[in-house]
């Protein structure tokens, strides 16, 4: 009777393997979650009172979200045609591509791609956590993978005495070694050229310094060259010095102090007290003063260290908070279903800051690949009050104006001063003229090694500028900003 | 001192003499130096420069004679660095138009000859050829040797990750 049919043969096995997997995953699958992967807890119900502790706690395992480089239309859809082509194999493929969907806000595929990848394998989330999370941010810690761990100085203890040895020495052997020229291409030929070879060091060091300048990635990617780069670019503390004081990407183009009226006009002396609880400070210590301090007592007197590690806003893209939620619908009367219909609600917040102090900021449905070129101050003034509502940028009409400024000694003087720093606020007009936005947030870091790239909600409130009033804005729904890169922006305006 | 438009002899290493204005000369702080130092009497002998050969001398005073008119630069190091610009005027980017080893050769002569501005531009030419490049691509321009190890290297990119954008 059994004859031989591989066909069927093959479709039992699998199936086998199926039922097994599954039987497994239910056996232990009791505390599993089955959906989605650990998220921190809601962070928008967080007020500034709750000490930021919590939060720093939390940080180990906040999802990488990563938007794509928004450039514009034709580069996004590259990038979604991309991923989109190549189809998921295995359970961390799938799980990969869940979490790409979801920061991107589609909650159904991402769901769906969730379940799969759970389904392929239960330890899916494990799995995916010790690839993207270097071990130091879990618990779990893979010896072998030292390496990893290097780069990532755990964010809770601010351990900021550089990284750990091993890179420091193996960098410190490169301190005498030269820039080795090319071997000819054929034997016996003279050498290529290499005149950087015969630079003196002090010409080398102005040639970084000058490529520092015009694009840090760019510098820190010398180090890649060969030995010799890589102890320049590490401990060359006179370039970074320069890259911290400049106005480029460093601490020269920070503001801590108000720049500009909410509307972005040029500051008037006498404001209208609005800024009471924050603005008590008294005449505090010059910028360059905060930050020679700062350089000795947080950042172990290292310029390298203290670009890396200190709060900054970036001016090269945009800050996006992707909000999703879950409405419970109605089913309809009239016809005879099992459930009752959800409705996933997906918006984005936008934040872009300006270097003259102010800020743009946008509450829309709109994706950021159809947002992100826009967010321009002379865009904003096209569209004003719903004009030239024919142009694509037309989502602009509802953008904001806004100033921002960072915390200082100021706002919390009992704190060390390394610690008063980190916070941003922005305050921008509402969406009618009598109300006023606040917003707090925290800088944060958000994925391997990256620094400054996350805003955390501390507060939302709304200022009624004819009554006096102030009232909060509960923050169940919002998520934390994650920096874009942005093209267009350039270096930032 | 300003009135005298007189000549100086400079001599490159293989030989040749070249002749130019005084004022331009002068750009060199070296040679302004050392006028100062010597006065009349090095207005009537040449100027050995050891370190530059014919080519590279020209192209260099080539450079001076189109600046002789600048203001001079400041002279506080710090402060002038800190608000230089990153642009290379249109025609000092022309002027920089030579191949590798010329430019490297200016950039060596000016730093000998002491003319910061020359070396200014000449630095910033060759960092504007860095910026944007992969670590391969750079030893590719300037024909440099990887010295690391596979696991050196890993290592170094590992460190350095989180200065790139995504």
């Amino acid at each position: 009777m059994e004859e031989p049919n591989p066909e069927l043969e093959s479709f039992r096995q699998q199936w086998r393997a199926e039922v097994s997997a599954r039987a497994q995953a239910d056996g232990n699958g009791a505390t599993k979650p089955s959906k989605a992967p650990r998220r921190p807890p809601p962070i928008t119900s967080l007020s500034s009172s709750i000490p930021l502790k919590s939060v720093k706690e939390d940080e180990g395992h906040v999802e990488p979200q990563i938007f794509p480089r928004l450039d514009g239309p034709s580069s996004s859809e590259e990038h979604t045609r991309s991923t989109s082509t190549k189809e998921p194999q295995s359970a961390l493929d799938h799980y990969e591509r869940a979490v790409e969907r979801e920061s991107q806000g589609s909650l159904g595929d991402s769901l769906s791609l969730y379940r799969k990848a759970f389904r392929l394998d239960h330890r899916v989330d494990q799995k995916y956590k010790n690839k993207h999370f270097p071990p130091s941010y879990s618990k779990h810690t893979n010896p072998n993978s030292s390496n990893a761990a290097a780069t990532v100085p755990n964010p809770a203890h601010h351990s900021l005495d550089g990284p750990p040895q091993t890179i420091k020495q193996l960098i410190a052997r490169y301190a005498g070694l030269n820039i080795e020229p090319a071997p000819p291409a054929i034997e016996g030929t003279p050498p290529p050229p290499c005149p950087l070879a015969d630079l003196p060091e002090e010409i080398l060091v102005h040639i970084f310094q000058e490529v520092a300048i015009i694009d840090v990635a760019s510098f820190v990617r010398l180090a890649q060259v060969c030995k010799k780069m890589a102890y320049l670019v590490t401990s060359n503390e006179q370039i970074w010095k320069r890259v911290c004081l400049g106005s480029e990407v460093g601490f020269g183009a920070m503001h801590y102090q108000w720049q500009r009226e909410v509307l972005g006009g040029p500051l008037k002396e006498d404001t209208l007290g609005l800024d009471e609880d924050f603005d008590e400070m008294e005449p505090s210590l010059s910028k360059e003063a905060i930050t020679e301090a700062l350089l000795h007592a947080g950042y172990s007197a290292s310029w390298h260290l203290m670009f890396r590690f200190r709060p900054r806003i970036r001016f090269n893209g945009c800050y996006i908070s992707t909000v999703n939620y879950i409405r419970p619908g109605q089913a309809s009367p009239n016809q005879i279903t099992w459930n009752s219909p959800v409705h996933i609600i997906t918006y984005y917040r936008y934040l872009r800051f300006f270097r003259d102090g102010t800020v743009i900021s946008l509450l829309t449905t709109t994706e950021p690949a159809d947002v992100v070129q826009y967010l321009t101050k002379e865009l904003q003034e096209t569209h004003r009050d719903g004009a030239a509502a024919h142009l694509p940028s037309v989502v602009m009409q509802n953008a904001l104006r806004g100033r921002w400024r960072l915390s200082t000694a100021g706002d919390s003087p009992d704190a060390d001063l390394k610690d008063t720093e980190g916070d941003v606020f922005v305050e921008t007009e509402g969406a009618r003229a009598k109300y006023m936005y606040r917003m707090k947030f925290s800088l944060r870091s958000a994925g391997k090694g990256a620094r400054n790239n996350k805003l955390v909600w501390q507060g939302f409130w709304n200022y009624n500028l004819l009554t006096d009033d102030s009232g909060e804005f509960t923050l169940r729904n919002d998520k934390a900003f994650f920096w874009s890169r942005v093209r267009s922006y350039g270096d930032g305006a | 001192m300003a009135t005298e438009s007189n000549k100086i002899t400079l001599v490159s290493n293989d030989g040749a003499e070249v002749v130019v204005d005084r004022n331009v000369a002068e750009r060199s702080m070296l040679i302004k130096n050392m006028m100062e130092d010597l006065g009349e009497a090095a207005m009537t002998q040449s100027v050995p420069i050891p370190n530059v050969n014919e080519s590279v001398l020209k192209k260099v005073i080539e450079w001076c004679e189109h600046h002789k008119n600048d203001p001079p630069a400041a002279a506080d190091d710090d402060s002038d660095s800190r608000k230089k610009t990153t642009d290379i005027e249109e025609w000092d980017q022309k002027f920089m138009q030579v191949d590798q080893e010329m430019l490297f050769e200016i950039i060596l002569a000016s730093n000998y000859l002491d003319i910061k501005p020359l070396l200014d531009v000449g630095c910033k030419t060759v960092a504007n050829m860095i910026k944007g490049k992969s670590p391969e691509e750079i030893r590719k321009t300037f024909n440099i040797t990887n010295d690391f190890t596979p696991e050196e290297e890993e290592q170094i990119r590992r460190e350095n990750e989180w200065a790139e954008d995504r």
